[in-house]
């Protein structure tokens, strides 16, 4: 007798289980359709690096050497030479290594002029290595293709329409949400 | 940190491509724009396939060598050539068959824990992943086919075939409609436990010819399990065989023509089903390939279609097993409550006796019951599945304990209930 | 590999065609091996969650290399590491590709000047689609087994298997069992 009470209630145990199992499929998906439909990444999350330049053509990197101080991978090499008209240096070459670049951001806060930024483009699977020692072209391009990016000292910007660059309006901002609520509860205090 | 700028200046420069990114090519289909039109058909194709193969199997393959002045029967009957040569014609498209089935079980499976899992499954590849099997099927007949070197290669050869034949005997006996079987034997119950037995030695001595610790492991193991609950699925096939008084599955199922055998025999239908559930290696009972402690248990060495018939013969027992259930259990091939109101007997009373029309209506009538007969095996099946989804596997001692400790006495308990109700009313 | 030679056969359409029919296949169900070395590995393992469902193209977790069709390096290969990848990568069943993930496999990364590591995976075993990152996004390995299957499934470059290339074994030697310092 016990075994048959024993084998109903794990008959019964294992319906329960059942049960929540073809609950599930209620659910809908989770499921990011990657190919079709890309993922929204938050802007302070580093996938690849790039170079600014302004909207007039001059290089926002005034060849400080500090992304190269700091990269704990060593990847960046900079080369520069002393502007012969005035002040500053001229930037000659600058090579990120994204092969062994370990997409840490450290270059990206160290940079003083916010010349070297993160951005969300995170689709460099290759079939040839070579393509990823990223020259300052490349970097370049990657900073013009960007529909953003982020820097520490001046947040998330934007080209616009007409090619400028724009900071975007706090609320799109990494803790923008959180800023403007701060700010409401002070007002409300007043 | 930074490199001396002498040192910098030596390091050499290497020319970069010019095209720098790649993306993969938007092929495939698309969920976010669904074509339901398409996902039917192509879903529906495979099953097109699989009932149109047993519908040339028992219907229209007889039909044609029984035609009036056929050399191939006399009176009703094949001749010699003609048994044959339908012998041969009906091995071969049982194979298809067989196959059809696990590739039709493998997606659905893989379906299911999508949509359990709150994911979609095999989804890009045909419409809504209704080639994905398909695909998966090509790629491994392509596939390299070796055999490892401290192997024996005889058995390794071998068992992979032993265990594909003891799948594929179980359909041979299978009645999918009144009188479409192959071999209606008068020991029909006798032969599901024998060939069902020379899977296990297929198993064992797959696991035990690769020279491999996972594999005899596995195989070790798969020898246990299957071994011991044929016991239990023995003992539930002996007390259907005490209820109805026949070895014949014929008899059998025309036994259950008003009343289903399992509505007496509760408890022996129970036991097969789980029985069954550990004879087909699904994951309450997957101990033998347990993916987590044994790298793949008695099939780690096998590539390309060796293990594809490892796999088909698997998914095949997913259909087969559950399809003997509905033989033994559950009504066969007919329709619910069947002595009331049957509509094949509308079907087969169409015309006058002898006429094409009645012919063809016997034709029909067969094909509602194969339909039928279908649509319990698939419920069974699917019941088999939303099991493998809930629940996790079992250790290899609690495996035994629920044999011999709670299936074994159950059975038991199932036989006596069967001989006392035999007593009692017939 | 095509099943029927590895030539290209312009004047042959049938044979032409069904090496195209199975490449097809072999692009449509590709069977990564479920080999995790490092931090990259809990990336490859979300591949397959229910957020990025690599099932959707077919890529289906095999455990043993014998039915495996790609591996996934994932992690730092050290030299005692680079050993055993190498013997699963012969142990895999042809044809079978290599996707190597991440800064460490590509090249060594941030570890690329230590003592025991191997610096770049294709030193051992050749590698057919790179993904940087440290570690990648699981979309970026979706991406890098999706240009996978566009090389494999393209009918103008069918996949010819190289001649399986020499291990660099001395990559591979210890230091300190060869004489070389630590």
């Amino acid at each position: 007798m016990n075994l048959i009470t024993e084998a109903a209630k794990a008959l019964r145990d294992i319906g329960k289980g059942m049960a929540v199992v073809s609950r599930a499929a209620e659910k809908g998906k989770h499921t990011n359709l990657y190919p079709f439909e890309m993922p929204e990444i938050p802007p302070v999350s580093c996938q690849s690096l790039a170079l600014i330049i302004e909207a007039d053509g001059t290089d926002r990197c005034v060849s400080c050497l500090a992304c190269e101080k700091v990269c704990p991978s060593q990847v960046i090499t900079i080369e520069r030479t002393r502007n012969p008209e005035g002040k500053g240096f001229v930037l000659e070459r600058f090579d990120i290594d994204l092969v062994n670049c370990m997409y840490c951001a450290a270059c990206v806060e160290a940079c003083p002029v916010s010349a070297i930024v993160t951005i969300q483009d995170f689709e460099l699977s290759t079939y040839d290595l070579q393509t990823l020692k990223a020259d300052k072209a490349f970097l370049d391009e990657q900073g013009r293709r960007a529909k953003q990016w982020y820097s520490p000292k001046l947040g998330v910007e934007y080209r616009n329409e007409q090619g400028e660059i724009q900071v975007a309006p706090l609320e799109q901002q990494p803790g923008g949400e959180a800023e403007l609520l701060k700010q409401a509860d002070k007002e409300s205090d007043n | 940190m930074a490199l001396s700028s002498d040192k910098r200046s030596q390091l050499k420069r290497i020319p970069i491509p010019e095209d720098r990114h790649f993306k993969p090519q938007l092929v495939g289909y698309n969920p976010k724009t669904p074509n339901r039109l398409a996902e039917v058909l192509a879903h529906s194709l495979l099953y097109f396939v699989f009932v149109g193969l047993l519908l040339l199997i028992y219907g229209v393959l007889p039909w044609l060598f029984k035609l009036p002045g056929s050399p191939l029967a006399s009176g009703g009957s094949f001749t010699t050539t003609g048994a044959v040569l339908y012998g041969i014609l009906a091995a071969v498209l049982s194979f298809l068959v067989a196959a059809v089935a696990a590739l039709i079980l493998i997606l659905v499976l893989r379906k299911y824990l999508g949509l359990v899992q709150n994911r979609y499954g095999p989804m890009h590849n045909g419409p809504a992943g209704a080639f994905q099997t398909i695909a998966d099927a090509v790629k491994m007949v392509a596939k390299e086919d070796f055999v490892p070197g401290k192997a024996d290669a005889l058995v390794f050869t071998l068992a992979p075939l032993m265990v594909f034949v003891s799948a594929f005997l179980l359909l041979t006996i299978i009645p999918f409609a009144p009188g479409w079987v192959l071999a209606n034997l008068n020991v029909g119950l006798l032969f599901i436990v024998a060939a069902g037995t020379i899977g296990a030695y297929g198993v064992l001595v797959g696991g035990w010819s690769i020279n491999n610790k996972f594999g005899l492991l596995g195989g070790l193991r798969a020898a246990a399990q299957l071994v011991s609950y044929e016991i239990p699925l023995s003992i539930s096939l002996l007390t259907v065989a005490v209820w109805v008084g026949s070895l014949n599955l014929m008899d059998i199922v025309e036994a259950q023509k008003l009343w289903w055998t399992a509505i007496p025999l509760l408890i022996s239908a129970a036991v097969y089903l789980i029985a069954s559930l550990a004879e087909i290696k699904m994951t309450p009972f997957d101990l033998p390939e347990a993916e987590s402690e044994l790298v793949a248990g008695f099939n780690t060495e096998y590539s390309g279609m060796r293990f594809g018939f490892f796999f088909v013969a698997e998914f095949a027992e997913l259909f087969l097993l559950p399809a003997i259930a509905v033989v033994l259990f559950f009504g066969g091939y007919y329709q619910p409550l069947a002595g009331f109101w049957d509509f094949a007997d509308v079907l087969r009373g169409l015309g006058a006796e002898g006429s094409t029309l009645n012919q063809f209506g016997g034709l029909l009538a067969s094909a509602y019951g194969m339909l039928w007969f279908l649509l319990k095996t698939a419920l069974l099946s699917y019941l088999v599945i939303w099991v493998r989804a809930t629940l996790p596997r079992f250790r290899d001692d609690q495996l035994m304990e629920l044999c011999w400790k709670v299936l074994i006495p159950l059975s038991l308990i199932g036989l006596a209930v069967a001989v006392i109700l035999r007593l009692v009313f017939k | 590999m095509g099943l029927l030679g590895s030539d290209r056969r312009p004047d042959n359409i049938i044979l032409g065609k069904l090496d195209d029919l199975i490449n097809l296949a072999r692009s449509r169900s590709m069977w990564p091996l479920t080999f995790g070395i490092a931090c990259c590995a809990i990336e490859m393992m979300n591949s397959s969650a229910p957020r990025y469902d690599a099932d959707r193209f077919g890529f289906f977790y095999r455990n043993t290399p014998r039915q495996a069709d790609i591996m996934i390096v994932s992690g730092t290969v050290n030299k005692k590491m680079g050993k055993r990848v190498r013997t699963l990568y012969e142990q895999m069943a042809e044809p079978k590709w290599v996707i190597s993930m991440g800064a460490c496999a590509n090249q060594g990364g941030p570890f690329r000047q230590g003592y025991s590591v191997v610096e770049g995976v294709d030193k051992i075993v050749p590698v057919d689609v790179y993904v940087p990152g440290c570690p990648p996004r699981p979309e970026a390995l979706l991406q890098a087994m999706l240009l996978l299957r566009d090389k494999v499934a393209d009918p103008e470059k069918r996949y010819i298997p190289g001649t399986l290339m020499e291990a660099d074994f001395d990559v591979l030697a210890e230091p300190g069992k060869d004489g070389r310092s630590l």
